[in-house]
Parts: structure tokens; sequence; C-alpha cells
């Protein structure tokens, strides 16, 4: 009954809901529009009426008049043509066949207009009006009846009425298709009107059906999104709208959230938080993001990951808060449990080195005695018998001590304690020493030691300069008692890449087996080896690996049974420091000047920074430079020659440089002895403390010559100031 | 709403609507293209008319009832002829005056308009003295004499009762005007009865 | 690696005439390490040493003996070595008094703390006993010169308080004589 055919030439519907857009607006205009005329005819009557009794109330017959047939048609025809449509449009409101009898019964009422206005011209104008208001319609086919309507009158009027009177047609009738076809003009323009305003509807259908579409997937994704997104009302702060899962993670109802701010369920502790983030987002904050805690309806607690947003209305103006709320609650608490785990671990940690370190001063004491009263037995000229049994004694005892030291060592290292100063070392410097070390060993066991790369002197790498002994020295050590007597065990350098340095230690030993491999750098693992009768601790490589990884280089082994065994270690290469000192010094700022002139003593280990510093005092014939490479040797040069500043590193192999400033201050003859640290650990508390601890200056490596210069010359001056007022 | 009942309801107050329409239409359609009675019209102008008749020019001569509705459209198509035909005819609307009226009562609107076309003499008809000796039963007759005298047009110029328009009368007074071959000399006339003769409708002779 | 000295017998016992009268001090709650160092002591020559085991009566045994030269355990009951030590320093005053520390304790902190608390010197248990007796020697030969050096100062000062007089008297004279 209503749908609309033949509407071709307009746009495919988009969708069925376009379809159904489209439909129910057309219904929607046919039912406003039948509702217009249901209004308009009974105005038209009601109109018809006044005009036929204006115009014509009565008709006369001379003297005598009775009322004019008008006034009757007016009321009866008037009344006929216009309350059908009416009860039409009550009944079957926007139905094709009301419009059709609107469409009909208007133009009727044109027809009697014009007869009660006695065919005046202007009362036409209904006529082209009522088409018009037809128009209203959209529905070009409801013209169709109108038109014939008035064609008809017309025809009857201007041609039939003529004919029947005259038999033949006059002159006029041509007016009547005049007016035909003034209406057939306005029609032709009526209809693509209502053609135009039929595409129009549709692409507002088009439209309105992608917009509901879209609108439904937002509003598809804002409820069934996995987390919880609400939105705020920026005036009230109250919630306006909240998803599924929103109500599900707080536990409180949608009506129940409504009445309530996000404030309202904000954790108190993250309550100030909460505002003042809400404030910087009001300032211009587009977005932001916090973990923050809700409280929930039962009282629990809800951790979640919120992030805001504004929401802004087409003009920019921000109208909403956009929240999406992630429950994290299981996270922080796997967080905290982690965190506790940590802490728990961290204090067995802690209480392990404790230990270790009780330990070792438990071992120590009775092992004091031990070893001390073996000293003496050795020294009472035991029989060769007693001297074998004190022997192993002492033997047993050392390797208790050693085991001592390094778990102690490598305690230290887990925990972070151990102190490393990481330089530029010349590997030719320390590999010699460590050799020079080990021939005593390899000559008791015939062995032959080699070199079998010639390195170059200048190859330097970065590595602190006592552990990188230590770990040599700790594998040339093992390969020297694992290798058979006679064997032979060969050191190279080589340089796998552009900046990297390895030393590789390879003998002639059994090999290890693959298998075995990975477990050498385990603590106390000795690979089987307990029964070869060879001493050990199983402690040294693990030290090893930890020392090496420590200083930011690495170790490892290749190794075959029977092919013996080459052990690796591989560290970052380093300019040379002395690569930067000039020639020869022209005299200049940087020179000590010629009052303070005396004696220097440098306690430094590094070969390299040693020779830096005589270079760089070579030329300064008014200074003497004493120079020590261990703790104890400095103290005593210190003690004996009194010198006028001591140069000090803090990392000694011997006695650390902390001990040694601790000794040279604590005693009454070197106490005034000016000293300047040199050290490549620049961090502020460590300059701090030493400053505190009574020391003139302290330099950093690599030296700033200058700098160098500068200090040793005002500490120097000092002193010379300091001896004037002495003797003064 | 859309049940079978209302369907048949519906198609049948329609019929109803249709025939009423059509019914209506008819009768209306007939009053107004019944024409109303024509008297004894005289071929020539009579010589006992109180009207003087010029005869330099041709003379119009209208009779019309000064209360009736439909004359104003035959007044209305007067003022068109006059427009057309200024300075070359004699007008005269007679306004009939029944007896025992009174003065006022041919003084309408009907009258007052006739009075504004130029051109046009408005005069009264006591007692429709006039209208019977020319013949004129019903209102709107207009009668065209020739300079001679001659009658050379009778009849109604409107198309209908009441109706405006172009029609085959005021056809016939322009061409008579202009002195063109008139296509009907005759036609009918549309309007109220002058006279109270009720047999005027039927065409029969009504004495006073 | 810790390469012991061979022939230890040739080496040993290195100024023992020179020291056998200096007056040593061992402070120890450990028995048994008490009497290592005694013995130990007693081979190096050493005839005029006493021992205390309770840290308490540490104190007064140093102030009746005046010792040359203290070996002291920091890890004690009652008494700790800290306190023994600072309380050395305070009595000792300007004098040079060497305390050498002997401990178990291997701490890095440890050391730096008794170092500067005022010991001489430190060295870790089990000791080297050579090595404890070559530092003893030295820190004693050190104290022999600064009781010299005392010795002298105080000679020097006598004798300039006696040229002071001297010189005054002349003075009184020359005024007396200028009159």
């Amino acid at each position: 009954m209503f749908e609309v055919a033949g509407l071709t030439g307009l746009p495919e519907a988009a969708s069925e809901r376009a379809e159904e857009l489209f439909q129910q607006h057309r219904r929607q205009i046919f039912r406003q529009t039948d509702q217009l005329f249901a209004k308009l005819m009974l105005f038209q009557w009601v109109a018809c009426i006044i005009i036929a009794i204006l115009v014509s109330p009565r008709t006369w017959d001379g003297a005598s008049s009775q009322i004019h047939i008008h006034v009757w048609s007016a009321i009866f025809i008037g009344g006929a043509i216009s309350l059908f449509p009416v009860w039409m449009t009550r009944v079957w409101p926007g139905a094709v066949a009301t419009r059709y009898v609107i469409a009909v019964a208007q133009m009727l009422m044109s027809a009697l207009l014009i007869a009660l206005t006695g065919g005046r011209i202007e009362t036409h104008f209904h006529v082209f009006g009522s088409l018009v208001v037809l128009s209203f319609y959209r529905d070009w086919r409801v013209l169709v009846p109108a038109t014939i309507v008035v064609a008809l009158d017309h025809f009857l009027r201007g041609i039939y009425l003529p004919y029947s009177v005259y038999g033949v047609l006059s002159a006029s009738p041509w007016r009547s298709v005049e007016h035909a076809g003034w209406v057939i003009f306005e029609n032709i323009f009526l209809v693509i009107s209502c053609f135009r305003s039929i595409h129009e509807m549709r692409f507002i259908a088009n439209r309105t059906a992608a917009l509901e579409a879209s609108d439904q997937r937002s509003r598809q994704l804002f409820d069934d999104a996995p987390i919880g997104m609400a939105v705020v009302a920026l005036g009230n702060e109250k919630f306006k709208q909240v998803n599924a899962r929103f109500t599900e993670m707080v536990g409180y109802s949608d009506a129940e959230l409504m009445t309530r701010t996000p404030f309202d369920i904000t954790h108190p502790d993250d309550l100030a938080e909460s505002q003042r983030l809400v404030k910087a987002m009001l300032r211009g904050t587009e977005r932001c993001s916090v973990e923050k805690r809700y409280l929930r309806s039962d009282g629990g607690i809800l951790w979640a990951a919120r992030t805001a947003c504004i929401i802004r209305d087409k003009d920019g103006k921000p109208r909403d808060f956009l929240i999406m709320v992630e429950d994290i609650t299981e996270r922080k608490h796997a967080e905290e449990a982690l965190r506790g785990a940590k802490k728990e671990a961290d204090r067995a940690n802690q209480a392990k080195s404790e230990f270790l370190s009780r330990m070792s001063h438990e071992l120590r004491t009775p092992l004091n005695a031990i070893l001390g009263f073996g000293q003496l037995l050795e020294r009472q000229n035991p029989t060769s018998q007693q001297r074998g049994r004190v022997e192993h004694i002492m033997s047993a005892g050392r390797h208790l001590l050693n085991l001592i030291n390094e778990v102690l060592d490598l305690s230290r290292i887990e925990a972070g304690h151990l102190q490393l100063s990481v330089e530029p070392v010349a590997v030719a410097e320390v590999l010699n020493e460590a050799l020079d070390l080990m021939r005593p060993l390899a000559a008791e066991r015939s062995m032959d030691l080699t070199v079998t790369t010639e390195f170059t002197e200048n190859l330097w790498i970065l590595a602190d300069r006592q552990r990188l002994k230590q770990v040599l020295l700790n594998l040339l050590t093992n390969a020297v008692k694992y290798a058979p007597v006679g064997g032979r065990v060969a050191v190279s350098v080589i340089q796998p890449e552009a900046r990297k340095t390895q030393v590789v230690v390879s003998d002639s030993g059994a090999g290890i087996a693959t298998e075995k491999l990975a477990r050498l750098f385990t603590p106390f693992d000795r690979l089987d080896v307990e029964d070869s009768g060879v001493e050990g601790t199983g402690l040294g490589l693990a030290l090893c690996q930890r020392l090496m990884h420590a200083m930011g280089g690495d170790i490892g082994v290749d190794s075959a049974v029977g092919k013996g065994s080459a052990f690796w270690i591989e560290l970052p290469a380093a300019d040379s420091p002395l690569a930067g000192l000039p020639k020869s010094r022209t005299v200049g700022a940087g020179d000590v000047s010629a009052a303070t002139g005396g004696t220097i003593l440098y306690i430094e280990d590094n070969l390299s920074n040693l020779t830096l510093v005589e270079q760089m005092l070579a030329e300064q014939s008014n200074i003497h430079l004493l120079t020590a490479m261990q703790g104890g040797l400095g103290l005593d040069l210190a003690r004996q020659h009194l010198p006028d500043l001591i140069l000090l590193d803090l990392h000694l192999p011997d006695i650390g440089g902390h001990e040694v400033l601790a000794r040279l201050r604590s005693e009454k003859l070197t106490r005034d002895i000016p000293i300047v640290v040199i050290s490549a650990d620049a961090t502020k508390g460590q300059i701090q403390r030493l400053m505190a601890a009574g020391v003139r200056a302290y330099l950093t490596k690599p030296l700033d010559i200058g700098e160098f210069f500068r200090v040793i010359d005002e500490a120097m001056g000092s002193r010379d100031r300091q001896l004037e007022k002495a003797v003064a | 709403m859309s049940t079978r009942k209302n369907i048949l309801i519906t198609a049948l107050l329609g019929a109803t609507w249709m025939v009423a329409l059509a019914f209506g239409a008819r009768v209306l359609f007939k009053y107004e293209t019944t024409p109303g009675s024509v008297g004894p019209i005289s071929a020539a102008w009579p010589s006992v008319s109180m009207i003087r008749r010029q005869t330099d020019k041709p003379t119009l001569l209208m009779l019309a009832h000064p209360r009736c509705p439909c004359t104003r459209a035959s007044i209305g198509e007067l003022a068109e002829i006059m427009a057309h035909s200024v300075g070359k005819v004699n007008a005269f609307v007679l306004f009939v005056k029944p007896p025992g009226a009174d003065v006022t009562w041919d003084d309408t609107d009907l009258r007052r308009s006739a009075a504004d076309i130029p051109g046009v003499t408005v005069l009264s008809d006591e007692n429709g003295v006039e209208a019977a000796r020319f013949g004129a039963e019903t209102s709107g007759h207009t009668l065209v004499f020739d300079r001679n005298g001659t009658l050379v047009f009778s009849g109604g110029i409107t198309a209908s009762r009441g109706h405006a328009g172009p029609n085959a009368g005021e056809n016939a007074i322009l061409a008579a005007v202009k002195q063109e071959p008139i296509q009907y000399s005759r036609t009918p006339v549309f309007g109220c009865s002058l006279t109270k003769c009720k047999s005027a409708t039927e065409g029969k002779l009504c004495s006073k | 690696m810790n390469s012991e000295p061979e022939n230890v017998d040739q080496r040993w016992l290195p100024n023992a005439a020179l020291f056998s009268k200096m007056k040593i001090v061992v402070i120890d709650d450990e028995p048994a390490n008490v009497a290592l160092l005694e013995a130990m002591l007693d081979e190096g020559g050493y005839t005029r040493v006493k021992t205390v085991t309770d840290s308490r009566l540490a104190m007064e045994i140093c102030v009746d003996f005046e010792p040359d030269l203290v070996l002291l355990d920091l890890m004690m009951p009652h008494v700790d070595g800290f306190s023994i030590l600072e309380s050395l320093r305070a009595a000792a005053g300007e004098s040079f008094l060497p305390v050498i520390v002997l401990t178990a304790d291997a701490n890095e902190t440890t050391k730096l703390r008794a170092l500067r608390a005022g010991a001489t010197d430190f060295l870790l248990k089990p000791f080297d006993q050579l090595e404890v007796l070559l530092r003893m020697a030295n820190l004693l030969e050190t104290r022999r010169l600064h009781l010299q050096l005392d010795t002298q100062l105080a000679a020097y000062a006598d004798a300039v308080r006696e040229r002071t007089s001297e010189l005054r008297e002349a003075q009184v004279q020359l005024q007396k004589s200028e009159c």
C-alpha cells in the first residue's frame, strides 16, 4: 500500500536500513501533508461558504429573492468535496489512495471556487497554488489526477459547453488549452522538484544509515570493550555513560554510577593526584595515563591503569572526559610479590655475604693457630719425618686459606662490593709480570712456558690492572698445574676484532670433554679432578669469569680431549694514554714554577702511568721524582725520604690506596706531606670522602697536563709556605 | 487499521463521494448553463422607448437586475467591451426597479460598478417598463442596435451563468461595433429573472 | 701465588739483639693465638713481653708496663680493639707508640677503620710470622729514632735554656757596666 515504485534514476539504497529510513521519511511526509490538506480542506470549505455568501447570497426573481444556489453549493458540494478526504486522512493517513483523493478533491475545490467566483481569472491562482501544495507530497503521481480534474473542468467549461450551445467550437477553447498548458508547464517543474526531493531524501537516508551504523559500531565498541570505559561530564564531573566492563570492575551499577563522580570512587591516597591530573587536562593536556586505585562497591581495591582524554564538541570546546580503565590489580599484586621476593632475595644475599664474612673471620682465627704453630714447628729442627708431617699441615692450611679468600672474593663480586679501576693497561706489561711469577713453578714441573705471539709494547686494553693480573695468573697456574710434567704452555695475544684484544693461554694437557665445558665456570665444580692429586679450590675459574664480566670483558675455552685446552680472555682495546703526550714541552704556564722544587713520590702500579708522569716531569730539573709500584714500598719510601709531595694511585697490588693514605695520615712523620690522589674513579662521593680524609687534591685519569702541573705547583707551594711558617 | 472492512467502507464511501460530486456538479452545471427567458424582441428600436437613441453611433443597451449576483459577470464583460470600443458606441445599462420598490432599492454595488464604466449611461427602469419594451426578461440581456436603429445583436455576454470570460456574445458585440460580420447574433442570456413571472424560465410570455 | 720465602732460617731474627730489650704487649682474647705470639716473640728474641687475654685489663697493663709496641686483636668480648686503640693513642700523646693490629676480619672497611683509629700497621690472620717480626722491627726502629730525637730535642732545649740564661746574665752585666 505504501510502496514507492518507479523511482528509477535514484541512487541504490546503501543498505536495507537506508531504504527503511527513506520509506519512514516518506511516510512521515505523506502523513504530514495529509494533515496539512485535512486542515486546508476544512478551511477551504468554510472559505467557499463565506465567499458564496458575500458574492452571491441571493438569487433574484424580480423583486423577490431566495438564497442563491451558490450558497447551497458551497455548503453541500464544498462539504462533500472536503469531508471525504478529511475522513480519508483520519482512516488512511499516508496512504496512496488518500493523497489521490485529496488531489482530486483539491482540484474540485478549485473548480468550485472558480464557479462560485464567476470564473474570475484570479481564482485560477488557486489551481496553481493547489498543485504546488500537492507537490508537498513529493510524489509526482498525485499531480496526475489533479491535472486531469483541472483539464476536465476546463474542457467542460471551455470546449464542451460552448460546443453544446452553439454546435461548433468557439474562438475561446484555445484559452482553455492555454490554461492547461500553463498547468502542464508548472507540473514539469513540480515533477522535477519531486524527483529532487526524493533524491535528497535518499541521500539523507543513506547518510543517516551510515551514521547510524558508525554510531552503532562506536556504541558496540564502547559497550563490548574488554577494558572499562566511562564518559564523565565536564561540568558536574559525574558519570554520564559507562560500559559493562566498567561496572563489573568497580562493582557499582549503572544507576549508582550516574550519581557519582570518579573522585567518589577513587582511593583517598590517589585522590590528590587524580584531581591534579584533571586540572592539568583542563589546562590543555589532551591525554594522561596514570596507575591509580579505585574503591570497589564491596570495599575492595581495584588497581587500574587509567587513561583519560577530553572529548570535544565540534567547536573544539571540551565537553566530556573519556576514561579508559584497565584492571591491573593482578599485575600489581604480582609486582608486589616480586618486590617482596626481590627484597627477600636481597636480604638473603646480604645475609649470605655477612655469613661468609663472619665465617671467614671464624675460620681464620683457628687457621692462624694451625699455620702459626706449623711455622714454629718447621723451625725447631724437626726430623725429616716430622718435617714431612708439618708440611702436610702447612699445605692443607694454606689451601684452606686460599679457599676462604676466593670464597670471600666471589661473594664480594656477587654482592657488587668489588671495586674496580678500569683504565688503559699495557697488555705486555701485565703479561710479563704474570709470566715472571709463573716461571719458578713451570721450571719446577719442567714445563715449557712460551709466548708464541710477539706482541707489541703498544697494545693497550681497558681493564683493572690488578684483577687482570689475577685472572692471567689463575689461567697460567691452571695450565701449569693440570698439564703433565714436561708439557708445554703457550701464551698468545690476538686481535679478533678491531677494538678487541684476546689473550689465549693454551696447554698440552689432557683437554676437557665438551660436555664438561659448561660446568667449567661453576663454583666448586672441579670436573672430577679431585682424584688427580692436583690442588685446587674449584673457585678460580668461576672467579675469573665474574671478574672478566665485571671489567666488561669475557672469558672462554676451546678444548678437546687429548688435544689440550685453550683458555682465552677478551677485553676492549684502548688507546695508549702516552699517545697524547707531546714529545718536547715548551716552558709555559704548565710548568712548575722555579721557586717550587723538591722531591715528589709517585705510588702507582700501572707502569704506563708512571712513564707518563716521569716524562712530564723529566724536564723539571728542580724536581726529583721517586716512584713505587706497591703500597708498602711507597710507605717505606715516604718514611725514608719524607718527600714534598706524594702522588697516590688508589688501586695498588699489596696495600690499597686508601690504606696507604690512612697510614700516611696516621704517622707523625708523614702526616703533613701533601697528598694528591690520581684515580680513574671520578665519582663525586669518592672525591668528597677523600678530601675529607685530608687529601690535598684529586686528579682523574686520563691526566690533564695543565691541571696536573697547576695542582702540583699549588700543593708544593703551600708546603713551602707551611715550612716557612714553621721555621719562623 | 487496514482491515478488509475499512477498505470496503472506504471504497463505498469513495463511490458515494464520486456519485455525490457528480450529482452536485451536474446540478451546478445545469444551473450555470441554463439560460434565462427571452421575451419578444423587436427587430428595430422601439419608438416608444424613453431612451434617446443617437444615430451617430450604434447603441448598446443592457437590462440588468440591480441585485443579481450573476449580472456582475455581465457588467464585467461590458466593461471589457467598452474598453475596446470607447467612443464607438452609446451604451446604456437599465437597472430594472420592480413596482413598489423604494428609491434605494436599485442603489447597489452592481449599479455603481456599471456607472463607473466609461461611456456607459446608467438608468433606472421603473417597473421594468423599458425591459418589457425591448423584450428582455433576464438580467444581463444585452441588445445592440446600429445607427439606423436596427437590432444587430441580442443575448447574454457571459458563457454561462455568472461566469466571466470570453464568450460568443461579447465577440458578436465587438464585431458589431467594428461593423464586422457577426458570427452569432443571438446568444443565451444567463442571469436572474427581471420580472416576477415564474414562467419566464420556461420561455413563455409573461405579462405584467 | 703466595711465594713462600725459602730458607727462612738464614734471615731469621734480623735485629734480635737491637730490640731484645724493647717491651711488647700482646692483647688477644684467643689463648691459642696468645700462645702462638708468645712463642714467636720468644723465638724472635724479645724478652720483655706481656700478654693480656681479658681486654678489660689491657689499658691498665699498658699504662703500668709502658710498652714500646702493641700487638692488638680487634674482635674481643667486653672491650673491642678499636676502643683500646683510641685509649692507647690518647695515652701515648705526642710520643710514637707503634700498634700492629692483627685480626681475622678480612673486611676492607675494618682495615681502614683500624688505621683511621690510629693503628700503625694492619696484618690479617693467619699471618706470616716473619712478616710480623719484620714489621715489628721496622716500627721499633722508627720508635727508637723518635725517642732519640726527643732526647736530643730535650738536650737542645736544655742547652738553649742554659745559653739563654747565660746571655741574659751577660746582658744584665753589660747594662750594669754601662751605667
